[in-house]
């Protein structure tokens, strides 16, 4: 605060003697405030309470983790408040985690503010120790004291202040109680610190530890001194705890094979003497002087009191009707998203359909100009191919988003993890499996919620294998041609009973050869139940959502332009042009034709048009080319043009094959002739290994574009394509020429 | 005979003190039972945790322990006994109440019903046929004056195998309370609450359990296991985790 004589609210500007800075006026640097807590605490909801609309995304760099980033006002100062992700602790052992520490550490905000659930104190002034052990500018942010109160524990605020010494503003941040108090207090911390560096105010122990370890401490930070060896802005007494504790973080950036000698020896001693590792010793320390805060600062708390949680749990999670109502439930979101989104779906397509021939109607009808071809067929044929599916996705994310919001999703975690566990999975690993029934687009974001990385990655590489439902149409086209009509519901359930194994052989292999190194870990807490704040879920439906359709509008948009081109360039030779054109004069000057037969006729020809037209383009030649690694699979370039096509969305497969078969173009295909043509061509066996092909084989162009943005990788994006791809040839190859010697 | 398997000598004799004190004041508190069988605060309150978790008895506001319904069955069941033994030792066998009360306090947990009966009827019949029976028991008391005036060394030197005996219901004992220790969190029975010892791993696994909450010293409670028998649910530090049977092994626990 101003000090005396300080000049600082002289509107000339800053004052001249001391760092204190102007209390009013435009020029004044932001505030740097971060915003840190453990997941479940609310510190989103405090973050877009005190940010309003005005917020940034942006991505922390070679990570995935979205970095939000949003302003606010007082008439005081301007704040620039980042919100980091959530985590426990800032050990540097979760992705989470390391971006947290890397934050604090490199950017070094003015003030960080925790926020803490009240009603979970303990636990999460964990946090609190490591950031003033770090010496951040700190302040507590006391959130959910209305929840903790119901369940029977008071905090004392202004006694828990004193007792950490550092400052605590009770908030609840959901109805924006305390915020100001809050903002003033970040106001006040920044003006009584350094600004731009980190306090070296954790020389000074925020726990005191027993005698033996606070005598290695010194020891090490002695050396430390010696040496002259730092890590950021970091105090020495820091770094020594963290060498105790063999911190990795800390042990890769420090080089001295001396100092890290002496460490080792140090911790030697120390597990001597205490039988237990350091790194246990300081943690129970710390949660001994937690538990000594907490005895004086919470005036009441029942801990016997059984909670609504509990009531709720005890049928959510009951030994016998747990499991059947979770199936229960999951069958509610499937049969919701689809019987709800289905009429908007028909709504949009038919928009789709609209918009198509109202573009059409700036060309004269049977006009073959390119550009027609290119906004109707290509960019709002395949776009609009996407965005039909909007409905059903928005209506996935609302059930992901109720379930997650609601603290049901870790309790589907925890019924479902042994059977997942098995296949090298996590618990959490089930609901986007699941969903990916529905579509893989919306089912590999669902693993965003998956804190286990190497689980999560496991579920993404694995998820496309989930028969989607843009699968389904080639099944309806294939199996009826093909099989008899008491084979039709096995040899359908077959296609999704084999998607379904690959993915959990596929998984288990995964976990025991590329992430073998990863110990699969299965740490989660289960948050009491809540209601899900409307805003919460909207929120995060209007943000997810945006997202696809984005992704529609920019890499969908590209990839159907692309294999529009592919479809129609180099085009048709000039003679063959020239040899339709005569036939379609032959026929309209045809007197013994009356005009439906002339009609008729001409739709003929244009038909067959279309079809050279695509065998002589660079995806029928793409389609020729592949023949020769397709047969051994039983496919004909016929086949292969069409999977190509495939690429952009499975269901295009069937009209790509119509326009081979010369029985139309997409929107018109008629299915039963075509069956008839399919039938004639290929034998049950080739039609079982095409839709083989077409499950496990490459995923949709919006799937790999998904996955690239959720792993943040394309390298891993094309791992996923490519791995796909070789697993579906090789089985397809194997079922066809197995399969060949005995039918 | 009322089921009082899987309790151990050492629960009947807390449940009968727990009887007694009721009989008496209505209620109990630790500190009556642990003054009456004279052993300390902890174990005490491992006891009646474990007499809690099989459902015997119940603890009201205030620390005061009742009996539940099934816990008082047993219990008067177990001090009928006593009082049975008690009574034989004194009015037939002619041995001093201290004894008596200690003897039958450590024989009522094993003697088995048709014993019992039999001593039951030896009573009642001496009191229905005073002059004979009383003629003989006098006879008896002269007898022993004169032949077994060592006690002891006339009980051994006639039966060596009770040491023997004995020693075996003591590692019974021991195997019985044994069973009820838990070594690890994973063999902890839901609802039980036990004090961690030690967590018995290293690298990250042990940072992201000690940052939970799990370090030594501390006070967990086994809420459930999940449906199919994998990941458990604990309570620690006054919020609920979930975390496997693998992990939950190498946390090392003891009873509170």
């Amino acid at each position: 605060m101003a000090h005396k004589g300080c000049l600082s609210d002289y509107p000339g500007g800053a004052c001249g003697k001391c760092r204190h800075r102007r209390r009013s006026g435009p020029r004044q640097e932001p505030l740097q405030v971060a915003l840190v807590g453990n997941p479940n605490t609310g510190k989103t909801t405090l973050f877009n309470l005190l940010t309003g609309s005005q917020r940034h995304v942006g991505n922390y760099p070679g990570v995935t983790i979205d970095k939000v980033v949003g302003q606010c006002h007082t008439g005081r100062r301007d704040f620039e408040i980042t919100d980091l992700p959530g985590t426990y602790s800032i050990s540097p052992y979760s992705l989470e985690e390391i971006v947290v520490r890397r934050y604090l550490l490199e950017e070094t905000p003015d003030v960080v503010v925790l926020v803490v659930d009240a009603s979970n104190l303990r636990r999460n002034l964990y946090l609190a120790v490591q950031l003033l052990e770090l010496g951040m500018p700190l302040v507590v942010a006391l959130n959910k004291t209305d929840v903790a109160r119901q369940s029977g524990s008071i905090i004392d605020a202004a006694l828990l202040e004193e007792l950490i010494g550092i400052p605590v503003v009770s908030i609840v941040a959901s109805t924006g109680i305390g915020a100001r108090t809050l903002l003033r207090r970040i106001a006040d911390t920044a003006e009584s610190s350094v600004p731009g560096a980190l306090r070296k105010l954790s020389e000074y122990p925020v726990v005191s530890y027993n005698q033996d370890l606070e005598r290695e401490i010194s020891k090490l930070v002695g050396e430390l001194a010696g040496k002259k060896i730092s890590y950021f802005n970091a105090s020495r007494r820091w770094i020594a705890i963290k060498l105790l504790e063999s911190d990795q973080g800390v042990l890769t950036h420090i080089n001295d094979a001396g100092i890290k000698a002496s460490a080792e020896k140090a911790i030697r001693i120390l597990e001597d003497s205490h039988g237990d590792i350091p790194e246990s010793v300081f943690a129970e320390l710390r949660y001994k002087w937690i538990e000594d805060v907490c005895r004086s600062a919470v005036l009441f708390a029942s801990e016997e009191h059984a909670s609504f949680s509990d009531k709720v749990d005890s049928v959510l999670t009951n030994r016998f009707i747990g499991i059947p109502i979770f199936l229960g439930l999951m069958y509610l979101v499937f049969h919701l998203t689809f019987s709800l989104g289905d009429p908007l779906v028909g709504f949009i397509e038919s928009g789709f359909r609209h918009l198509g021939s109202a573009i059409s109607s700036f060309w004269e009808p049977g006009s073959d100009s390119f550009l027609r071809s290119l906004l109707v067929d290509g960019i709002i044929g395949g776009v609009g191919g996407v965005l039909v599916f909007l409905p059903n996705i928005v209506l996935l994310f609302l059930a992901i988003a109720i379930l997650e919001e609601s603290g049901y999703m870790s309790r589907a975690a925890f019924l479902m993890d042994r059977v997942m566990h098995k296949f090298g999975l996590h618990g959490k690993s089930f609901i986007p499996m699941l969903l990916g029934f529905g579509c893989n687009v919306p089912a590999i974001m669902a693993t965003r919620v998956m804190e286990d990385r190497t689980a999560q990655r496991i579920t993404m590489l694995i998820i496309p294998l989930m028969s989607c439902g843009a699968r389904l149409p080639i099944y309806a086209l294939i199996i009826p041609a093909f099989f008899p009509s008491a084979w039709r519901g096995m040899t359908l359930l077959s296609l999704y009973l084999i998607g379904i194994v690959l993915a959990l052989l596929a998984a288990r292999l995964l976990r025991e050869t590329i992430y073998k190194g990863d110990a699969p870990s299965f740490m989660m807490e289960l948050p009491p139940y809540r209601i899900p704040s409307p805003r919460g879920v909207s929120k995060q439906i209007g943000r997810q959502s945006w997202y696809y359709v984005q992704k529609a509008g920019t890499i969908i948009l590209g990839a159907s332009i692309l294999f529009w081109f592919m479809g129609q360039f180099p085009g048709i030779p000039e003679d063959r042009e020239a040899r339709f054109e005569s036939r379609r004069q032959a026929i309209s000057l045809d007197t013994n034709l009356d005009d439906e037969m002339k009609a008729e006729n001409l739709r003929q020809v244009n038909m067959e048009r279309s079809q050279a037209a695509l065998e002589n383009s660079l995806m029928g030649k793409i389609g020729h080319g592949m023949e020769i690694f397709m047969a051994p699979a039983g496919f004909d370039w016929k086949v292969s043009t069409a999977l190509v096509g495939a690429v952009v969305a499975k269901e295009i497969f069937v009209a790509q094959l119509g326009v081979i078969y010369s029985l139309g173009d997409q929107g018109n295909t008629d299915e039963n002739s075509l069956r008839e043509k399919l039938q004639a061509v290929y034998t049950p066996l080739q039609a079982y290994c095409i839709m083989l092909f077409c499950l496990i084989a490459f995923p949709c162009v919006a799937t790999v574009a998904v996955t690239k943005r959720e792993s943040g990788s394309w390298l891993f994006a094309m791992f996923q394509l490519f791995s796909l791809t070789l697993l579906a040839w090789i089985l397809t190859t194997t079922v066809y020429q197995v399969g060949s010697l005995f039918l | 005979m009322v089921e009082t398997q899987g309790l151990s000598a050492n629960m009947e004799d807390y449940l009968e003190a727990i009887y007694n004190v009721v009989q008496k004041n209505g209620a109990a508190l630790p500190r009556d039972i642990g003054n009456i069988l004279n052993v300390g605060r902890s174990s005490v309150s491992g006891a009646l945790k474990t007499l809690r978790s099989k459902g015997l008895i119940r603890h009201e506001s205030y620390g005061v322990i009742t009996l539940t319904e099934r816990g008082e069955v047993i219990a008067r069941e177990v001090n009928r006994r006593h009082e049975a033994l008690k009574e034989f030792f004194m009015r037939i066998l002619d041995i001093d109440e201290e004894l008596a009360d200690r003897t039958a306090c450590s024989m009522e947990h094993t003697v088995g019903d048709k014993v019992m009966a039999r001593l039951v009827g030896f009573v009642r019949y001496s009191d229905n046929c005073p002059s004979e029976v009383t003629d003989w028991l006098e006879g008896f008391d002269r007898f022993c004056e004169t032949n077994c005036k060592g006690d002891e060394s006339f009980w051994s030197d006639n039966s060596p195998g009770i040491n023997s005996s004995l020693d075996q219901l003591e590692i019974a004992a021991l195997e019985a309370a044994a069973r009820e220790v838990p070594g690890t969190l994973r063999e902890v029975r839901p609802g039980d609450e036990v004090e961690i010892t030690k967590v018995d791993m290293r690298g990250s696994m042990l940072s992201r359990l000690l940052d939970m909450g799990i370090t030594k010293g501390s006070t967990v409670k086994v809420k459930k296991v999940a449906p199919l028998g994998d990941p458990i649910e604990i309570r620690i530090r006054g919020y609920n985790l979930t975390l496997r049977k693998d992990e939950a092994g190498k946390i090392k626990v003891k009873p509170l």
